[in-house]
């Protein structure tokens, strides 16, 4: 039987199998982010290949394998995890709970993301190296007969290891909602992160038992056939992947949402703006976003067109309340300049650029233009890298002093946020030209007439890489040269503010703060600054010395 | 009335069960609102769930004075893990994996039983030093 002591020593293996949320989260973001670095590590790779037209440093076949771990590690392996493992750490805080719901399950997801992970990488060992078919893998292409060997096989094991991590994660995330929030935190009090992360959660317990399901029946496919070989086949195929596939672009992006809104409303110094209309938004998003995954297959030719259509376009109704909503936030606040803010306003404009361009695609004609070019590549790496991991990183630079109790430094930070906004524009909007003038996706060669685009495009990702080099250094230094941060650096709205830096084992020692608001620590620090207001005046009416003082 | 968690649940159900119903008059495909169509009915019966859940728990303080008896550490879940993975490769690499699997696998559920004996008897202590009149849950905090 485990021993539990009331301090924890740590040690080992005991990293191994902690369930407290905080260190499981933790680690659930250092496996992340090692396996970002391997992905990214295959984008420098697939850049190289594609700075000159011709094959310089992979094959065709080795292209198609890097490419399709490259996009694999980055949405199984990166992306979907860091966002859950977001709300794994903070949702508990935000609520005012003493630890999250179904622990064990948690810790369970973070030893199913290692084994999803190695799994799938270990189909670099096999005969034919690890799946070739895409992060979509798309029958038939993904068959035994056009993909053969068993690199394959563990990628869709791999795939279902790291799905089914996600999953209970989001469920020990939306029982902690549900079941362990503070007394006084109602619904409606909740911290706009934490309703993102509810509605991250509906999207993942709907969308990703339907992926677990379609990597069952490709296995069965591929072992003995006869599920996907009709006529019909292929389609039933991506209709159940991108079931999956269109929301989970909604998880890797409604978590930081809510992180860049907390960002936003703590560095304007005001209330977050319109919190019931975002609210509404949000749920309207989860609803349409799970309603639309077919325009992913309108070159297919054989879905209900003017449905998915109407259904995409309509995105833009709760996607503009929330725009709304996080500059309505800025406008009129008292702006403290900062990384945390440098980065949430970049996300901002960066993915006005990939949602704008969804919208373009998301009408059919336009659609049948640009399919499977470079646009597309653009389009979806302006949304979840210009995008959602600019948003991440305002929420590392934001919450980093909360869960390591020390300060990054700013001018590491700085030159962090240029390089990568340098890199990331000089990277992925070159792709939109490309795709504009006709360059196909998933090819290691090109026509001449692409060259200069695509040489921009690898400049912009080498500098991606050394903006990642230099926020690893900023890491490593601020941990091992440490500079205390206080519990409350930033005057921070919510509970999470409320504990030390980083937080005991059971998140809070002393009582909570009365939640009257979804922003209870900035409504006490008003009622405070009355109650000073008042005594500083009734000082100055009794002629009392320091009573100028206290006004100033 | 305060909106209780099981409401945005079930917005979503409605709205996408709507959506179900739209998509099956212009599809032929049955496929299509199937799949959204089940998804409503899925978030139905967990929205209900949660409604049942949250009225049962209704007046049950929470927050940080109620600490729940789980250990600070797993490791027949970390069992528990390996053996899915071991089992899972198994079933195309070879039936000596799921094998091996399935002993870690009992290894491991054999280990969460005596987790939760040991949580229900720390659970049972908490509540009697706390009807004796402490009026704490510290002692929920060592299980195990």
């Amino acid at each position: 039987m485990t021993t539990v002591a009331a301090t924890p020593q740590p040690s080992l293996l005991a990293a191994l199998a902690s369930t407290d949320h905080k260190r499981v989260a933790a680690r659930v973001m250092a496996t992340a982010f090692v396996f970002f670095i391997a992905g990214g590590l295959l984008a420098l790779l697939i850049r190289a290949e594609l700075y000159s037209p011709g094959s310089q440093v992979v094959g065709q076949q080795s292209y198609n394998a890097i490419f399709t771990m490259h996009g694999s590690t980055m949405i199984y392996l990166f992306m979907v995890p860091l966002s859950l493992a977001m709300g794994l750490y903070m949702v508990p805080l935000q609520v005012g709970a003493a630890e999250i719901a179904l622990p064990r399950l948690a810790l369970l997801a973070w030893w199913l993301q290692i084994g999803g992970g190695v799994t799938m990488y270990l189909g670099w060992f096999t005969r034919n190296g690890p799946g070739t078919a895409g992060w979509t893998a798309f029958d038939p292409l993904s068959n035994s007969a056009n993909t053969p060997g068993d690199g394959m096989y563990l990628w869709i094991f791999g795939v279902v290891l790291a799905t089914a991590s996600g999953l209970l994660m989001a469920i020990c995330v939306l029982a902690t909602i549900v079941g362990r929030r503070a007394p006084g935190m109602t619904m409606l009090r909740l911290p706009v992160f934490t309703w993102s992360m509810l509605a991250t959660c509906i999207l993942v317990i709907v969308g990703f038992p339907v992926l677990l399901v379609a990597m069952g029946l490709l296995f069965v496919e591929r072992e003995w056939g006869g599920v996907f070989d009709s006529s019909g086949g292929p389609i039933a195929y991506q209709h159940l992947f991108w079931f999956y596939g269109h929301p989970v672009v909604y998880v890797m992006f409604f978590p930081f949402v809510g992180a860049v809104g907390e960002v936003l409303a703590t560095f304007s110094r005001r209330r977050f703006f319109g919190y019931r209309a975002h609210v509404a938004a949000l749920l309207l998003f989860t609803a349409l976003s799970t309603s639309v995954w077919a325009h992913h297959m309108f070159a297919s030719g054989q879905v209900t067109v003017k449905y998915f259509s109407l259904t995409t376009t309509a995105l833009i109704v709760p996607a503009g309340i929330e725009y709304l909503d996080l500059v309505g936030t800025m406008f009129g606040g008292r702006l403290r300049l900062g990384i945390p803010l440098a980065f949430a306003v970049a996300f901002i404009v960066q993915f006005l650029l990939g949602g704008l361009s969804g919208v373009f695609i998301g009408s059919p004609p336009l659609d049948y233009q640009v399919n499977k070019s470079y646009f597309i590549v653009a389009h979806f790496h302006y949304t979840l890298f210009a995008g959602s991991l600019f948003a991440f990183y305002a929420a590392f630079y934001y919450w980093w002093p909360k869960v390591t109790g020390c300060h990054l430094r700013t001018r590491l930070g700085w030159i962090h946020f240029w390089l990568l906004a340098v890199g990331a524009n000089l990277t992925f909007f070159p792709m939109f030209l490309l795709g504009y003038d006709g360059m196909p996706r998933r090819v290691a060669d090109y026509s001449p007439r692409f060259t200069d685009l695509n040489r921009l495009a690898t400049l912009g990702a080498f500098t991606i890489a050394l903006a990642t080099l230099v926020w690893i250094a900023n890491v490593f230094v601020s941990l091992r040269r440490r500079e205390p941060a206080p519990a409350d650096p930033w005057e921070g709205h919510t509970l999470e503010w409320a504990t030390s830096s980083p937080p005991p084992r059971h998140n809070f020692t002393a009582p909570l703060p009365p939640i009257r608001s979804f922003a209870p620590l900035l409504d006490a620090r008003r009622r405070r600054e009355q109650a000073d207001a008042v005594g500083a005046g009734a000082a100055a009416a009794a002629g009392h010395p320091d009573a100028g003082e206290a006004t100033r | 009335m305060k909106p209780g968690p099981a409401v945005p649940l079930l917005g979503y159900a409605l709205v996408i069960g709507t959506a179900a119903a739209i998509l099956a008059v212009w599809s032929s495909d049955p496929l299509p609102p199937a799949l959204l169509g089940g998804s409503a009915a899925l978030m139905a019966v967990i929205a209900a769930a949660v409604a049942v859940y949250a009225r049962r728990a209704a007046g049950v303080a929470e927050g940080p004075a109620v600490v729940r008896p789980v250990p600070d550490y797993s490791f027949p879940i970390v069992a528990v893990a390996l053996a899915l993975c071991t089992m899972l490769v198994g079933a195309y690499l070879g039936l000596y994996l799921i094998l091996i699997g399935g002993g870690i696998l009992v290894l491991g559920l054999g280990g969460l039983a005596r987790e939760a004996r040991a949580e229900r008897r720390a659970l049972r202590r908490a509540r009697a030093t706390a009807g004796a009149g402490a009026g704490s849950t510290e002692g929920a905090r060592d299980a195990g």
